[in-house]
């Protein structure tokens, strides 16, 4: 035990500790911060005439949650979810939101000069949705940017004509 | 001191204060002779003046002090209850209510502050005057003389000394009252000698007193040399020098003093034990609760829900398996948790007594403006509703209480005409009706002439005339709850503007209320308000669609029908079926949600829903059963999906929506 705190004070104190998943074989990562938890797929309520990336609601220890596919999200193709499939419980502005993946693999470590603001597009995402890439060894880590996950595409193109070029340089917190 | 911390609190508890004044006010004007009232309203005027002081809110505090003052004096006698001092008094808890609300600027309603202490004053030079004019008819029993001391104080005027009652009140801040109270006995010893002092001078010396003592003394200054004399003591607010009762010479050959009565329309008799139990009320409200934030208040209802739910999945277990032990443990578990939610419901659950305290003085104020006399009865008022409830109740009911007064109750001249009492009655109760709360406003007026209303109805082209003769009286007097109708000859600023029984049908209707109307011309009219004893919990039908459940609210819905295709007719494209002479418009359910329709039943299960007015059957797969559901709001990302009013946890831990019929049909 003790050796774990004298670890973590030894770590550099910017280090950003980041949650990695992965979609369609992309890996993924959200800031810890804003991960509340993480959890098999529950039985999940359809909720009609929402957004088509909201798979439904599912109950959290009592609490209505929103569930987001990011799948049909990133407009990636539909896969039949697996048994690794996860849901990753998130803090966004409106309140707690869940997002499906296809798996969640690891905590990682990124100090933040491995970080590269996004390219315009990549792996067929929306640069709105990704803060930047991590660059950690010879693998490329995509950083969402999760206050725009719910975001009609409407609201999406506005905010793209407001805003000519991208910078999201910093991570958003 | 930084006291901001504290502003909540104390607005919380100087508006309990506020609303025990009021209610003791009333109590008053009824019964003017109540000391225990008066001597209870005194200590809340004090409690008041201490926590204003305190706060730093001096606005407040020298209106409370004044109000003090002539409640000091009325609870002594010297100062009768008449109809003009309980104005003032009702005028300065008017001023009081307002200056709660504008706290943080201190310079607003200055002007009225200074009149209506102006008025506090002269009441009390009132009874300046009323005490000499009036001499043995102010009983001052506060001020007992034993025989030893009346010797005195006789030997004493007939040596040319006169007896005089002083009363004298300290600064609310000060700290050495005892101190105070030394230095004011010793310079009366200047100007002659003391022969009493209440309370006495042990208590005074131990400084249990609040912050007023009365003192008897002979002397032969004048009054004012006296009173300005003690002024100059430090810490000393104000003195009153009057006859002392007892020994004031009885003016022989008047006819005896007449008491100025009080005039006002009275409440209802009180009998002597509930006026006492009333009378406790201002201070114990106060006592015997605590303040919880009510987040954590909805946490903790929100962790409970999910032990029960969790609950029903172990009793499944349970009941699967065979063993007696755990079956028992099973059933000893269900119990708890049924009571434990029980218990945290009632939490969140108020008496309704918060909402009908405003009443009393609202009708009194009401009638007096309208020159009609009404005794409002008030019955239920311990029923308790969820919270969200009570605070959302008390515009419908005000809007009813106020038809009731001005439409409903005949001016005191009709009524006599009329073969009924000169005041007239308002009764409002609560009372539970299963998992409801129902309310009741009853008055004995003029009742509702259908007649009048259809042709109004017509005249505003809220009604055909072909309409009009088949309407049932019923339907009629359902029209009163259509927006834009009003049946007052006279538009007042109180009601007849045709809004207001719209909104209050609306409101109740949001609560998944309901409201009914009864009415006999010459006897009266009766508004029944139904409401559920909680918005968290909600009685649902469980539908299947599609292979989801989704959760009608039982208010919403008439009655279930099965229905055979051949029985579905079509009238311009649209689907309807015919209900007891009575065509209604079909919704699939299914189709109408966006999902794929799954059932491929003969014969079709149809819930026959009811909003606004309009009853539409909607078509489902499979009818499920009645359950009690807790209600969770959806997420604000996916709000306000039309259809959806919410969600629920069902017993199996899965989410079922809650269907808005309103916005569905």
């Amino acid at each position: 035990m003790n050796n774990l705190i004298v670890k973590t004070e030894e770590q550099p104190q910017d280090e950003l500790q980041l949650v990695a998943f992965f979609l369609q074989g992309e890996e993924f990562a959200v800031d810890i911060q804003r991960v509340r938890e993480v959890l098999k797929l529950p039985p999940i309520t359809p909720l009609p005439q929402s957004l088509d990336f909201i798979e439904g609601v599912i109950n959290l220890r009592g609490e209505v949650i929103p569930v987001v596919d990011l799948r049909k999200r990133f407009r990636l193709a539909d896969a039949s979810k697996s048994d690794k499939a996860r849901i990753i419980i998130v803090e966004i502005e409106e309140g707690l939101v869940g997002l499906i993946v296809d798996s969640v693999t690891e905590v990682l470590h990124l100090i933040p000069s491995a970080i590269e603001p996004p390219p315009r597009r990549l792996a067929g995402t929306r640069s709105e949705f990704i803060s930047g890439v991590g660059k950690l060894g010879d693998r490329l880590i995509i950083i969402l940017h999760l206050e725009k996950i719910l975001s009609t595409e409407e609201q999406l193109e506005l905010e793209h004509l407001q805003l000519a070029q991208p910078e999201r340089m910093a991570l958003n917190r | 001191m930084d006291t901001s911390e504290y502003r909540d609190l104390f607005l919380a508890e100087a508006r309990e204060y506020l609303q025990g004044l009021n209610i003791a006010l009333l109590q008053l004007e009824s019964d003017p002779a109540n000391r225990e009232v008066l001597q209870e309203m005194f200590r809340a005027a004090h409690s008041l003046k201490g926590m204003s002081a305190t706060m730093g809110y001096q606005q407040l505090a020298n209106l409370t002090h004044q109000m003090e003052n002539v409640l000091d004096f009325l609870r002594q006698g010297t100062l009768r209850a008449n109809r003009e001092v309980a104005n003032v008094l009702f005028e300065s808890l008017d001023l009081l209510e307002l200056l709660l609300g504008r706290l943080d600027e201190p310079a607003a309603c200055l002007e009225q502050l200074d009149r209506v202490v102006g008025k506090l004053r002269a009441a009390c030079d009132g009874s300046m005057e009323e005490a000499g004019s009036l001499g043995n008819a102010a009983d001052g029993d506060a001020l007992l003389l034993d025989e030893f001391e009346k010797e005195m104080l006789r030997a004493g005027c007939a040596g040319g000394e006169r007896a005089r009652h002083l009363q004298v009140i300290l600064d609310a801040s000060c700290l050495l009252k005892s101190v105070r109270a030394y230095m004011v006995f010793k310079l009366l010893e200047n100007f002659g000698h003391i022969v009493k002092a209440v309370p006495g001078a042990q208590e005074l010396e131990e400084e249990q007193f609040e912050d007023r003592f009365q003192l008897v003394i002979l002397t032969q200054a004048a009054d004012e040399t006296i009173r300005s004399e003690l002024l100059q003591i430090a810490e000393v607010a104000d003195v009153f020098v009057r006859d002392v009762p007892e020994m004031g010479v009885p003016s022989a050959g008047l006819e005896p003093a007449v008491v100025r009565q009080v005039e006002v329309v009275s409440e209802t008799a009180v009998s002597q034990e509930e006026a006492d139990g009333e009378r406790r009320n201002i201070r114990r409200a106060a006592e015997k609760t605590i303040r919880v934030e009510t987040d954590k208040l909805d946490k903790l209802i929100n962790l409970v829900g999910e032990l029960v739910v969790n609950r029903t999945r172990v009793v499944e277990l349970g009941r699967t398996d065979v063993a007696a032990e755990l079956v028992s443990a099973v059933e000893q578990l269900d119990r708890i948790t049924t009571d434990l939610q029980s218990a945290v419901m009632k939490l969140r659950m108020v008496p309704i007594k918060q909402v009908f305290d405003r009443f009393p003085r609202m009708v009194r104020d009401l009638s007096q403006e309208k020159g009609k006399k009404v005794n409002l009865e008030i019955r239920g008022e311990e029923t308790e509703l969820d919270r969200s409830i009570v605070n959302q109740i008390g515009d419908p009911l005000v809007h009813l209480l106020r038809n009731s007064v001005d439409h409903g109750i005949e001016p005191p001249g009709v009524r006599v005409q009329n073969g009924k009492p000169e005041e007239g009655t308002i009764i409002l109760e609560a009372r539970h009706e299963g998992s409801y709360v129902l309310i009741r406003v009853s008055d004995d007026g003029r009742g509702i002439a259908t007649e009048e209303m259809l042709q109004k109805a017509v005249q505003k082209g809220l009604l055909s005339s072909a309409e009009a003769q088949r309407i049932s009286d019923e339907e009629v007097l359902r029209l009163i709850f259509r927006n834009g109708f009003s049946t007052a000859e006279q538009v007042t600023d109180i009601s007849g503007r045709g809004v207001g029984m719209d909104a209050v049908k609306t409101v109740i209707e949001s609560m998944n209320g309901s409201v009914e109307i009864k009415t006999s011309p010459g006897e009266g009219t009766r508004f029944y308000v139904r409401l559920p004893l909680t918005l968290a919990i909600i009685k649902a039908l469980l539908v299947e669609v599609a292979g989801e459940i989704y959760a009608i609210p039982i208010e919403a819905i008439r009655e279930n029908l099965y229905v055979a295709p051949q029985d579905i007719k079509t009238i311009q494209g649209e689907k309807v079926i015919n209900v007891r002479s009575e065509v209604l418009p079909l919704i699939y359910l299914g189709e109408m949600l966006g999902m794929k329709s799954g059932s491929s039943e003969e014969i079709l299960s149809v819930v026959v829903v009811e909003a606004a007015e309009r009853k539409t059957g909607l078509v489902v797969d499979v009818l499920l059963g009645q359950q009690e559901i807790v209600i969770k709001s959806l997420s604000r990302a996916v709000e306000g999906i039309r259809g959806v009013a919410g969600a629920t946890v069902l017993g199996n831990g899965r989410v079922a929506l809650i269907l808005d019929v309103s916005s569905l049909i």
